[in-house]
C-alpha cells in the first residue's frame, strides 16, 4: 500500500512536469489571448480550489449521473452477458443482436432518447447506460463462455442445481472480467457524460467546462478537467478495492 | 451395490448416434473395490460420469442401491474452484446441501496434511496436494460410492504411491464402494480387488481378474502383485 502511494506520487509528478512543459511551449508559440489556452498546473489547481464552491455542486451532479448509469450498466450487462455466455441456446438468439447493436455509436440515439425521455437527467443516464452496457455484456459473455466444464461438473456431480452453478462457478469465475470491463466503462462513461452535459443543462462538470470555454476562462476549463479526472480516479479506486476483496484468489502471487 | 447390465452410452456431442459404451455389464458388492483399466479413449470416463448421474442419455440398466447424494466423483482434472479457499473447496458438497459434518472434513484435511493450508487457494498447492484435496472433497460428504477418474495421474512415483496408500487406508476405515478408472497397470493392481479390463471403444468388459490379496501396503512388494501386473498386461487389448 505504501509502495502504491509512492508510485502514484511519482507518476503524478511526472505528469505535472510534462503538463508544465507543454504549457510553457504553447505560451511561447502562440501569442495574444490564445497563449493562455493551456494554463499551467498551478493556475489550474488554484482555480480548482478557489472556485471549489461552484465546482463542487457540478461535481456531485456529474458524479451521481455517472454512478447511477454505470451501476445499472454493470448490473444489467453482467447479468445478460453471463446468461448469454453460459446458456448456448440463449446465445444463439441474443449474440447476433449484440453484434448488431454494439458497433453503432450510441450518440446517434441521443435525439431519440431526448424526445422519448425529456431533457432531464433520465435521458442523460439512459445515454451513458447505453454507451457502457454493451461492452460489459460482451466481456461477461466471453468470460462465461470460457468457464471450464470441469468446474461445472464438480458442482453438478455434487448435486448442484442450475442456480448453484451460477452462484458457485459462473459468477465468481467471471467476476475478474466483469470488474475489468467495469474499469473500461468508467472511461467510456465519463466521455459520454461530457457529451450528455453539453446541452440542455446548466449543471454538471461538462456544462461547467463548456461555459468556461465560451468566456475564455481557460484555467476554469482545466479546473473542470481536473475535477473529471478526480471523479475517474475515485471510481477506479472503488473498482480496485472491490477487485482486491472479491477476487483475492487472483492476487495470490502479489501478496 | 452396483449392477450394470447391457449399458450403452452415446457420445455427448455426437450427432451420428455413435456409441462410446456398448453392451457393458458389471457387478460390484458393497464395500468392494473395482479397478477399471482399458485403452485410451475407450469410454472409461464416460462410464464413471454415467454412474455419477452426469449423463442421462443411456440405455440398459444401471442399478445403484444408494441415492445420488451418496455417490462422489473425483474428476480427472479434479475441478477445484480457484476462487474458493482449500476449506471452501473441501466443503463444497456441504455448501450445496449434501450431508456431512464439518468436523469430519477437518479430520480428513488433517489426515491428508492439508489442514494448515485451509485458508490458502488451490493455486498455492502442489500437484499432489491438489489431488489430495480432490479426495477430501469427495469423502467430505461421506459417500457410499466413490468414483475416481485417473486420480493420481501426472504425479511423481513417490507421491503417487503415498496417495494410493492413503486411499487404501481411507477405504478400509469406512463402508465405501470404490471404482477406480486408470490406465496405470500397477495402480489398478494395487487398488482393485476386482479388476475389469475394457475393450477398445465402444467399451465393454473384456475380462475380470480377481485380486483377493490386495489391501495391504506390503502387497506392492509381493510376488503376487507382479503376477497380477503381468496378467493384466497379457489381457489388455
Amino acid at each position: 500500500m505504501r509502495n502504491d502511494l509512492i508510485r502514484y506520487g511519482i507518476s503524478f509528478t511526472i505528469m505535472l512536469l510534462l503538463w508544465w512543459l507543454a504549457s510553457i511551449t504553447v505560451d511561447f508559440i502562440l501569442s495574444g489571448p490564445q497563449s493562455s489556452i493551456l494554463p499551467n498546473p498551478v493556475s489550474a489547481f488554484s482555480t480548482l480550489f478557489s472556485h471549489w464552491g461552484i465546482i463542487w455542486p457540478n461535481f456531485v451532479r456529474s458524479a451521481s449521473r455517472l454512478v447511477i448509469s454505470l451501476v445499472a450498466a454493470i448490473f444489467v450487462g453482467a447479468t445478460v452477458g453471463l446468461v448469454v455466455g453460459f446458456e448456448e441456446k440463449v446465445s444463439r438468439f441474443v449474440s447476433p443482436i449484440l453484434y448488431l447493436v454494439y458497433p453503432v455509436p450510441k450518440i446517434v440515439f441521443l435525439p431519440v432518447i431526448l424526445i422519448l425521455f425529456g431533457l432531464g437527467d433520465l435521458s442523460r443516464i439512459i445515454f451513458i447506460f447505453l454507451v457502457a452496457v454493451f461492452q460489459v455484456t460482451i466481456s461477461a459473455r466471453d468470460a462465461a463462455k470460457n468457464i471450464s466444464p470441469q468446474w461445472v461438473k464438480a458442482v453438478r456431480s455434487s448435486g448442484g442445481s442450475k442456480l448453484q452453478i451460477y452462484r458457485h462457478v459462473v459468477i465468481p469465475g467471471t467476476l475478474p472480467s466483469v470488474l475489468s470491463s467495469a474499469r473500461i466503462s468508467i472511461g467510456l462513461g465519463i466521455a459520454a457524460l461530457y457529451l450528455a452535459e453539453l446541452s440542455y443543462t446548466n449543471q454538471g462538470l461538462g456544462s461547467y467546462i463548456e461555459n468556461s470555454w465560451k468566456v475564455f476562462a481557460y484555467s476554469d476549463v482545466f479546473a473542470g478537467i481536473l475535477a473529471f479526472a478526480t471523479l475517474g480516479l475515485g471510481l477506479y479506486l472503488v473498482i480496485e478495492i472491490l477487485e482486491r476483496t472479491l477476487c483475492r484468489w487472483n492476487y495470490i502471487d502479489q501478496s | 451395490m452396483i449392477e450394470i447390465s447391457n449399458l450403452a452410452v452415446e457420445y455427448e456431442s455426437g450427432e451420428t448416434g455413435e456409441k462410446v459404451i456398448a453392451g457393458l455389464s458389471l457387478n460390484l458388492d458393497r464395500g468392494d473395490s473395482l479397478g477399471i483399466i482399458g485403452p485410451n479413449g475407450c469410454g472409461k470416463t464416460t462410464l464413471l460420469h454415467t454412474i455419477a448421474g452426469l449423463h442421462s442419455n443411456y440405455s440398459g440398466s444401471l442399478k445403484l442401491n444408494t441415492t445420488e447424494e451418496k455417490i462422489a466423483l473425483i474428476l480427472q482434472d479434479i475441478g477445484l474452484l480457484p476462487w474458493k479457499t482449500i476449506w471452501k473447496n473441501a466443503t463444497l458438497g456441504l455448501d450445496l446441501g449434501l450431508q456431512g459434518d464439518e468436523g469430519g472434513v477437518e479430520d480428513l484435511l488433517r489426515e491428508l496434511d492439508l489442514y494448515s493450508y485451509k485458508d490458502s487457494f488451490p493455486s498455492q498447492l502442489s500437484g499432489g496436494q491438489k489431488r489430495k484435496l480432490g479426495l477430501a472433497r469427495a469423502l467430505a460428504v461421506d459417500p457410499e460410492i466413490l468414483l475416481m477418474d485417473e486420480p493420481f495421474v501426472s504425479l511423481d512415483e513417490f507421491t503417487r504411491e503415498s496417495l494410493q496408500d492413503k486411499v487404501l487406508k481411507l477405504w478400509q476405515g469406512r463402508d465405501l464402494t470404490m471404482l477406480l478408472v486408470t490406465h496405470d497397470i500397477e495402480e489398478v493392481a494395487f487398488i482393485g480387488r476386482k479388476i475389469a479390463i475394457l475393450s477398445q471403444a465402444p467399451a465393454s468388459v473384456k475380462n475380470y481378474i480377481e485380486n483377493e490379496n490386495m489391501g495391504t501396503i506390503e502387497f506392492r512388494r509381493s510376488e503376487e502383485f507382479y503376477r497380477v501386473v503381468k496378467r493384466i498386461r497379457q489381457e489388455l487389448p
